[in-house]
């Protein structure tokens, strides 16, 4: 109290009385509202702890993300490729085969009494069954042809259309469809424009039965092959929810014809025996003890234009889109291969596969944001092939399975 | 730009917006600092490690209320977290002084005296001081934020009043035998 009074008694001393403020409010008028622009300085020191504070916690997020995707999406591709054939299938993939004899030629000595017996009954007759009935093969069987089931060579015949008007046919549709892809392209505008490259594990089937190879292995076991595809792409965002890509993919696929039964040296014979008795077939005694079991492969690989259209159901970090669309799939590798237990050879190429055929693709695409314009991409697509096959192939209609994966970059 | 986009845009640290929104807000801010901290260096850094923790946390903000209330609150938050760690000892003076009631003129003193005297005062009178007088907190309020008793916050501002008033006074003084 004794300080209270003393000070009172010294304000009075001082103040001039009229319109007094307490001290809150005399400090509330001049600094309530008052404000001072800081020194320029100090933003550049916000702006560089900004870079590496977000940075610091954020990366290691999605780095973990990434990598894990990474490692599982290598072990898959690598699985698929070698792997999950089991007739080394992805050697004839990846290698050129041999052309040399087939190591089996040894064989050929102890058969060759039978051939010439054959051969004085069916001579003439087999000679030209050769070139019309394997009108699938270009390059006739030397070695080997196969017998199976009850197919009578009567049936290729009848099942032989014309080529020409086949390609004529699927050329003009590939204009078009060539042309649908330049128009879309034209309208590319500065914005909204990704690029990304594509790696993808493919697996092959399909649907309906019948061999690619030749309608006599129609009730065959047939099987497609795991392969791979990889490429780039280019998207256009049209606006908030559609977007449309395309771009080029290489692909290969294969299909495998199992059961084929395989008499080294003697094939005139094999096809000649058929043909007078078409019932015998496999079961006679004299073709079960030299005949082999093997699998006739036919490997196709196409230069893939995909024209696609996506749809965006949900944004942000994690993007899911619908995808639908169609590939022309131009052919630029084609071979059949005949493979046993003992060796491998190539056939040559079919003839009837189709060079320019379709196929409609759906599916969804998955995208992670990585860092600002970078994405990781999964998108797992389906596929059905449309008229892979000109003719002899029954109902055969393949259909891939591949997880299309990549990294996009938005500009 | 409306001001809700350019949240967004900070939220996705967008350099551009975030210096948009520094130099809207930056003014008052920086006078926030100015206030609460002992001198003008320390407002300096203590600006700038309250602007980083605005950006970091700038995603949190839920668009409910207004996001100028918001950020002086991180600010100021920002200024006490740091104050805070600095006073491990806390000492615990409940005693109250009497209420001090000082009647000044106004326009007698510089913006300047006034946040000098401010700078003078001892961390926690200065901190309290700021948070009841100049921001409006309740002494529960100022409690919980500077983890101390209510009693202790109440003590604290009559302190800091009583050694305001004696320094105006001093300062009138000197003016007058001048």
């Amino acid at each position: 109290m004794k300080s209270t009074n003393k000070d009172n008694n010294l304000f009075k001393n001082i103040i001039v009385v009229s319109d007094f403020k307490n001290i809150d409010r005399l400090f509330q008028e001049k600094l309530k509202d008052y404000e001072v622009s800081p020194p320029n300085k100090v933003w550049s020191g916000i702006e560089n702890n900004l870079t590496e504070v977000p940075q610091k916690r954020r990366i290691p997020i999605w780095a973990k993300f990434a990598s894990i995707a990474a490692l599982i999406l290598l072990f898959i591709s690598l699985g698929a490729i070698y792997l999950l054939p089991t007739n080394n299938f992805t050697a004839n993939l990846f290698k050129i085969p041999s052309t040399d004899k087939p190591t089996v030629k040894n064989s050929t000595d102890t058969l060759k009494p039978f051939e010439i017996i054959s051969k004085e009954t069916a001579n003439v007759k087999v000679s030209s069954n050769k070139v019309k009935e394997q009108n699938n093969i270009e390059k006739p069987i030397k070695n080997i042809i196969k017998v199976d089931e009850n197919t009578s060579i009567a049936d290729n015949k009848t099942n032989t259309k014309s080529l020409p008007k086949y390609l004529t046919d699927t050329k003009n549709l590939a204009f078009q469809k060539e042309a649908k892809v330049k128009t879309t392209k034209k309208g590319i505008d500065k914005s909204k424009f990704t690029v990304a490259t594509i790696f993808a594990p493919i697996y092959m089937s399909s649907f309906g039965d019948g061999s690619g190879i030749d309608g006599q292995f129609k009730n065959n076991p047939s099987s497609g092959n795991s392969s791979y595809s990889y490429g780039v792409k280019v998207a256009y965002q049209l606006n908030k929810k559609f977007t449309i890509q395309s771009g080029v993919n290489l692909i290969n696929l294969g299909f495998t014809t199992n059961n084929v039964f395989i008499t080294p040296g003697v094939s005139a014979v094999g096809l000649s025996n058929i043909t007078s008795s078409p019932n015998l077939g496999k079961d006679t005694k004299s073709s079960k003890e030299f005949n082999t079991t093997g699998s006739l492969n036919q490997v196709f690989g196409y230069v893939e234009i995909p024209v696609e259209v996506k749809y965006n159901v949900t944004n942000g970090k994690f993007g899911v889109n619908l995808v639908g669309g169609f590939s022309t799939l131009l052919l630029n590798r084609d071979e059949v291969f005949v493979e046993t237990s003992d060796y491998t050879q190539s056939l040559g190429a079919s003839k009837n596969l189709r060079s320019i055929n379709f196929s409609g693709n759906i599916g969804v695409d998955i995208d992670y944001l990585i860092h600002k314009n970078l994405y990781l991409n999964v998108s797992p697509m389906f596929k059905v092939q449309t008229n892979t096959f000109s003719k002899n192939s029954g109902s055969l209609l393949p259909y891939y399975l591949g997880v299309y994966t990549g990294i996009n970059y938005k500009f | 730009m409306g001001l809700n986009k350019l949240i967004k845009q900070c939220a996705k640290n967008d350099r551009k917006a975030q210096k948009e929104i520094y130099q809207l807000f930056g003014g008052k801010l920086f006078s926030i600092c100015l206030k609460y901290s002992k001198n003008k260096h320390e407002a300096e850094d203590n600006f700038q490690d309250g602007f980083i923790t605005i950006f970091n946390k700038i995603d949190q903000f839920s668009f409910k209320g207004s996001f100028e209330g918001w950020l002086k609150r991180v600010m100021i938050n920002t200024v006490l977290i740091k104050y805070r760690k600095k006073n491990v000892l806390n000492i615990i003076t409940d005693e109250i002084p009497d209420e001090v009631v000082v009647d000044v003129e106004e326009d007698e003193f510089s913006l300047d005296f006034l946040l000098n005297l401010i700078h003078e005062l001892p961390e926690r009178y200065r901190l309290v001081f700021n948070l009841y007088v100049l921001d409006g907190y309740s002494h529960r309020e100022i409690s919980e934020m500077l983890r101390i008793a209510e009693g202790t916050s109440k003590s604290n501002l009559a302190r800091a009043r009583a050694i305001l008033k004696q320094k105006i006074e001093e300062y009138q003084q000197g003016q007058q035998s001048i």
